[in-house]
């Protein structure tokens, strides 16, 4: 009688317990990704019924679509170049405010800081930036005597990306920083104290030392960085939605646009599943990655 | 002598160091310092030149912004949007994480990594669905339109950093609960949540600053001014005032500066719950 009563405890726990998590789960997350699927086979504006069923039309179209290969090769150029920029930067700050300096918390705190504040008003501040007659940027440039670099930073197709992409890396810099830190205070002190017994030199301590031992989370950033990147949207929609012409075209900006613009609700479906299919499997790969290393220890 | 010598090079030493940090520091800082006290100039300040601090604190900026546009409805609606998400988002993710880490059962592990795949997923390839959805539901333009996929998304990181917590506790603490006749729901109220308090926090942390800052789903399932939050309000108000800077400013300023002022108070915990999150995410 007592047992059955602890069973009973036991599963009714079980079950009131995850029926939340799942049913919203199920709902807004897994069952869409199945309508899309299904969303892509036909053409449709969103509005009247789901009949005009086209196969893979759609995915035809878009393989003979210059915009996504632009796009996409747009999220590649984010993927690279935000690794080449944020880390060598974040490592650099990481290993300087782990050594002893005056004022690192202080340090912390400040390159931190861009992280705190919204992606939108991030977007906006650099806009306002990066504008062409009174901008920070080029009154930056002014001021310091190289006139002849202004530019209207996000007008240009050649420079939209790129300016974009620093303002990324503004934002992420920090956030990458204090993962490094971690790793670098995760490191035994007696390691550093042999080394430094040894009489090795600061910069052969960093190199010999440190650099090898944040590959592991260098992996896990590069990775969080990548994956980020590809479904990249925020920042590129509200300082430049994609333009000029196309030029900082994103995969999501486009997928957005054809949706809720054009309202082409089968091909933008067709465009969210050939990204659900990059991201996810990326994704798969970094957790291959991480929890293999996560056994090691 | 020589200790002395040894300290001058040093010095000499951290000069290109100490200008590499300078420099870092006046590029990520900078910009937010500059927005902050643009906000407090006038038009023709702003226009004579862009560097200088205000002559004077000009307020009309905020006072324009707070009492003659739609700012304070966006702040309110992200402040009830985030409340009422980070509380479903805690509530319902304390529970399944206490359910995966501590109540073995058959397919425990199946469902828990089906939960967990909901991490790798991107926000758009369920935009169109549950447009339509929410659509025939008629709760297009609904605080509800936001908070169930806020939490629908939050929820498996969440799960997941819960559960590796309650895996910590030790089960003796458990078991002499259960001394006293106790059961699981019981344990869970009166032992698990305070320990995990810790955890919670890191939570709460990590998914109010995504929901707060939260774009696309405020973008694509609201449309008036009546339900916008901050991301979006912002987006049209500078639509709206385009060219009106000293407006803009004090508009990005007033949905910074709040959010500045938590950080530099309560760092340590912030740092902390956005790169855990992040980081299992």
């Amino acid at each position: 009688m007592h047992k059955r009563r602890v069973l009973n405890d036991v599963n009714t726990t079980i079950v009131l317990f995850l029926v939340p998590a799942f049913i919203l789960y199920i709902v807004l997350v897994v069952i869409p990704i199945f309508k899309s699927l299904e969303f892509s086979f036909f053409r449709w504006d969103g509005l009247g019924a789901l009949e005009n069923f086209v196969a893979f039309d759609n995915y035809i179209s878009i393989f003979k679509d210059r915009i996504f290969w632009g796009s996409f090769s747009n999220n590649l150029f984010l993927v690279f170049f935000s690794i080449i920029t944020q880390m060598p930067f974040a490592i650099l700050l990481a290993i300087a405010l782990t050594s002893k300096i005056k004022g690192k918390s202080f340090l912390r705190t400040m390159y931190f800081a861009p992280q705190i504040i919204s992606t939108v008003a991030t977007g906006y501040l650099f806009y306002y930036i990066f504008e062409p007659t009174f901008g920070l940027l080029n009154e930056t440039l002014k001021l310091i005597g190289l006139q002849n670099f202004t530019q209207g930073w996000l007008g240009e197709p050649k420079l939209a990306l790129l300016s974009v992409l620093f303002v990324i890396s503004w934002r992420f810099v920090g956030f990458y920083m204090v993962l490094f830190m971690a790793a670098i205070e995760g490191i035994s002190n007696e390691l550093f104290e042999a080394a430094r017994i040894d009489g090795c030199t600061k910069f052969q301590v960093v190199r010999k030392i440190t650099l090898p031992l944040l590959s592991g989370t260098l992996k896990t950033a590069c990775i969080l960085s990548i994956v980020g990147s590809i479904k990249y949207f925020d920042l590129v929609w509200i300082m430049t939605a994609g333009g000029p012409a196309h030029a900082s075209e994103l995969i999501a900006t486009y997928m957005y646009k054809k949706t809720f613009l054009s309202w082409e609700m089968g091909y933008g479906s067709a465009l969210a599943f050939i990204l659900f299919i990059i991201a996810f499997s990326l994704s798969i790969i970094f957790m291959r990655l991480t929890s293999s290393r996560q056994d090691k220890k | 002598m020589i200790t002395r010598r040894l300290r001058i090079t040093n010095v000499y030493n951290k000069i290109p160091l100490i200008l590499f940090l300078l420099f870092c520091l006046i590029i990520s800082a900078y910009p937010l310092v500059w927005l902050f006290y643009s906000s407090l100039k006038s038009m023709q300040e702003l226009y004579d030149n862009v560097f200088s601090l205000p002559k004077h604190i000009f307020l009309n900026n905020y006072q324009h912004i707070w009492s003659s546009s739609n700012f304070p409805i966006y702040y309110l609606n992200s402040l009830i949007v985030s409340t009422i998400s980070v509380v479903g988002i805690v509530v319902i993710s304390t529970m399944s994480g206490y359910v995966f880490a501590r109540i073995p059962f058959k397919y425990r592990e199946v469902l828990f990594y089906i939960l967990l795949a909901g991490m790798m997923i991107p926000v758009q390839v369920t935009l169109i669905p549950n447009f339509v959805m929410l659509r025939s539901f008629n709760l297009l333009d609904t605080y509800s339109a936001m908070i169930l996929p806020y939490i629908a998304f939050q929820v498996p990181v969440s799960v997941f950093i819960m559960r590796g917590f309650f895996r910590e506790i030790p089960g003796e603490l458990e078991d002499a609960a259960c001394i006293d006749g106790c059961n699981k729901k019981k344990i869970f109220i009166s032992i698990m949540v305070p320990l995990s308090k810790p955890a919670i926090s890191t939570i709460i942390i990590f998914n109010f600053f995504t929901v707060w800052n939260e774009l696309v789903f405020a973008l694509t399932f609201t449309s008036s001014q009546a339900m916008r939050t901050i991301p979006v309000g912002i987006m049209d108000f500078v639509g709206r005032f385009e060219t009106d800077y000293g407006y803009i400013f004090a508009a990005l300023a007033s949905a910074s500066i709040p959010l500045l002022i938590v950080y530099f108070f309560a760092q340590k915990q912030i740092i902390k719950g956005l790169t855990a999150g992040a980081l299992k995410g």
